[in-house]
């Protein structure tokens, strides 16, 4: 038999089964219908506030210690970092210089900084970072020209190299600049725990037309009041809290994130994954099986057209959910005023996609266990415990994080992350579990591993049809 | 009734699968349990962590529910069954019966072991709260078991009966993680069988055992 004349015999007996079609058609309603439940509670203009926005559109955080003068025009300003120490030994503790745009939060700034843990930076605007070639250097200059921002460190105050040339666009002729220390929180385990760092700063040499008054000191952003600065006989001594980065899914709990709306994919799996193993389980049981391979002898085509017949109809049921849940659904939520992290249409296509080729993988993935194992009930939970229940378990509270890191990784689960619309920033430590919408897997390396599972129960599948007696 | 029992009794030894499951249960079970405890510290919850292979050993409890009624659906015994017996009542309860002894016995086994592996590999199980937790667990599990058999009664197709329990046993804990509504989830949390005590699933396998009985007894096998 061909293999089209194959393909077709398989998706009539797909097709005829009306169990089947229909729970595939659930499968996607499921989907489609599902983000209603979390958002009974929604709406409330307490929530759309509750962010402070970057010029970027994304949430940030913008709170630190600032001790500053204000800057006609072109300028410069130098100093040297004598020390920089934090309570609780924050990796991320900054210290350094900073020009920034404007007092209203999530105004644009460019910075050049020393941390406790990661060297010599220039970051801008929130979410860009450039790391300086010398990491011990101590010595930090920043100059503005125009709407240019040029930072350089130096380990003595003589030789200066370049870290990073940026543009703020729109930068007003007056600006306040001087120096900063902020201290994010500390991460550890699951939970964070407040920190405050303290610099010694000497004193700053500045260039150009800068206000005569004195260096005035202040908190920026909401944090407490944890900062604050003394001068001494050569210098500073500054102490401040909060960061200057962008914001992630701890800091801002009651925003949601685009891959939410796809909560109702787990229950899509479940479904899935009984309609996949039928196919194959309902000729074992009555015996279709010796007829379906009598008038097809090469097994391992069956099992091909079985599995194309499926992979085809659940990624595009799943697809077709997905493609018009994602857009409607963030539309409706974004009109209850609820905050949702920013993702760009290609990463928001990824996700899509990705969940469709997901259901599609595990379909075929239980359509190869059901053939190994010949009877539903052990089929599907075989199926469930390895697809829903680590994602589960990762989820549980009481459970060490590097579990749900470990499970997330190495199990089907992994496939998930094809869901992540949020960033994750290298320049920022936080606590990045699933449940907050972070895997430890890039979206299709995630895929990989779950695609790699099924391509080895296929492989099994096929060594057992082959050998076995029908 | 005797008799009932005594047919269940040898229709649950004599399928290949079930002494499979129930091995697969305590193994699943002391399994997930030593993995989690070999990762943990004594800052954790330890009686919980200990236990934890609940999560995964339910599964095959609910597979060997779910197939000592639907297996007799898939394979056309049940028309046997309710011939021989005519008591349609008492064959369901005799299923529940023997079920749930023998998942009481294997789940007791499973979780002693599994606690006993958490105090070998050096965490502070012992006293009154790991007997009650330890107990509590197996009732548990034996709650998971008849849930499994009433709704497959009611279903009478294994992969449905199975997608219908594990649904109901492992997405609220998922859902709720999502849901951000406080009065939902609460409600979710405690009206789903793993997070909501076991009032709350004796709740869920009595309604479904009850449900199917009636159905069992109404309906042409």
């Amino acid at each position: 038999m061909t293999w089209p004349r194959l393909l077709q015999a398989e998706w009539t007996k797909f097709r005829s089964v009306r169990g089947w079609a229909g729970g595939i058609a659930v499968a996607a309603l499921l989907m489609l219908l599902f983000p209603v439940v979390g958002l009974a509670g929604g709406g409330g203009d307490k929530q759309a506030s509750a962010a402070t926005l970057g010029p970027d559109g994304e949430p940030v955080s913008d709170s630190y210690f600032f001790v500053h003068r204000v800057l006609a025009g072109d300028g410069q300003i130098t100093v040297e970092v004598k020390g920089l120490a934090s309570e609780r030994g924050t990796p991320w503790a900054k210290a350094g210089l900073i020009i920034s745009a404007g007092p209203e939060p999530g105004a644009r700034y460019a910075a050049v900084l020393v941390t406790a843990g990661h060297g010599v930076r220039m970051q801008h605007d929130y979410r860009y970072d450039r790391a300086s070639s010398d990491a011990a250097a101590r010595w930090l200059r920043l100059t503005r020209r125009a709407d240019t921002i040029i930072g350089e460190a130096s380990a003595d105050g003589q030789s200066w190299s370049r870290i990073d040339t940026v543009r703020l666009p729109g930068l007003a002729t007056t600006v306040r600049a001087g120096l900063f220390v902020t201290c994010p929180d500390r991460v550890q385990g699951i939970g964070t725990a407040s920190d405050t760092a303290t610099a010694e700063f000497g004193t700053p040499r500045v260039m150009g037309d800068w206000s005569p008054a004195a260096w005035a000191g202040g908190q920026v952003g909401a944090y407490g009041a944890r900062g604050g600065f003394t001068p001494s006989a050569n210098g500073f001594t500054v102490s401040g809290a909060g960061d200057l980065a962008p914001a992630t899914r701890g800091d801002v709990p009651v925003a949601a994130a685009a891959g939410d709306l796809l909560l109702g994919t787990f229950l899509a799996l479940i479904v899935v994954v009984v309609v996949a193993t039928l196919t194959i389980t309902t000729e074992y049981r009555y015996g279709l099986i010796r007829g379906t391979l009598s008038a097809r002898p090469r097994r391992g085509r069956v099992l091909a057209a079985k599995a194309t017949v499926l992979a085809g109809v659940t990624f595009a049921a799943g697809l077709g959910a997905t493609v018009v849940a994602l857009p409607l659904w963030l539309r409706l939520i974004r009109g209850l005023g609820i905050f949702v992290f920013p993702a760009p249409p290609g990463v928001l296509l990824r996700a899509e996609v990705g969940t469709a080729a997901v259901l599609a993988a595990v379909a075929v993935f239980a359509l190869a266990l059901g053939t190994v194992l010949r009877r539903s009930a052990t089929a599907v939970t075989a199926v469930v415990a390895t697809t829903v229940l680590p994602y589960l378990l990762a989820l549980v509270p009481f459970l060490p994080p590097p579990m749900a890191q470990w499970l997330t990784r190495f199990t089907p689960v992994a496939g998930l992350a094809v869901q992540q619309t949020l960033i994750r920033y290298p320049q920022v430590d936080s606590v990045y579990t699933p449940a907050d919408g972070y895997y430890p897997l890039a979206p299709w390396a995630g895929f990989a591993v779950l695609c790699g599972y099924t391509a080895l129960a296929l492989a099994v599948a096929l060594i057992v049809l082959r050998r076995r007696d029908a | 009734m005797r008799s009932a029992l005594i047919a269940e009794w040898t229709k649950q030894r004599t399928t290949p699968g079930a002494g499979w499951l129930l091995l697969i249960t305590v193994a699943s079970t002391v399994g997930l349990g030593a993995a989690v405890c070999a990762v943990a510290t004594d800052q954790y919850d330890t009686v919980r962590l200990a236990l934890s292979g609940v999560y995964l050993g339910q599964a095959p409890v609910a597979v060997l529910g779910v197939l000592a009624a639907s297996g007799e659906y898939s394979s056309g015994l049940i028309r046997v069954t309710v011939a021989a017996m005519p008591g349609r009542s008492v064959v369901l309860a005799a299923k529940a019966v023997v079920i749930a002894v023998e998942v009481a016995v294997v789940a007791s086994l499973a979780l002693l072991v599994s606690v006993l592996v958490a105090s070998q590999v050096g965490l502070s199980v012992a006293g009154e709260p790991v007997l009650r937790a330890g107990a509590g667990s197996a009732v548990y599990l034996v709650l998971v078991a008849l849930l499994s058999l009433g709704v497959a009664v009611v279903v009478r197709d294994s992969a449905a009966a199975i997608g219908a329990v594990l649904g109901l046993l492992y997405l609220p804990p998922i859902l709720t993680a999502m849901v951000t509504d406080p009065g939902l989830h609460r409600l979710l949390e405690r009206a789903a069988p793993i997070s909501g005590g076991l009032g709350v699933l004796t709740a869920w396998s009595g309604g479904f055992l009850v449900f199917g009985v009636l159905l069992f007894r109404s309906r042409d096998v």
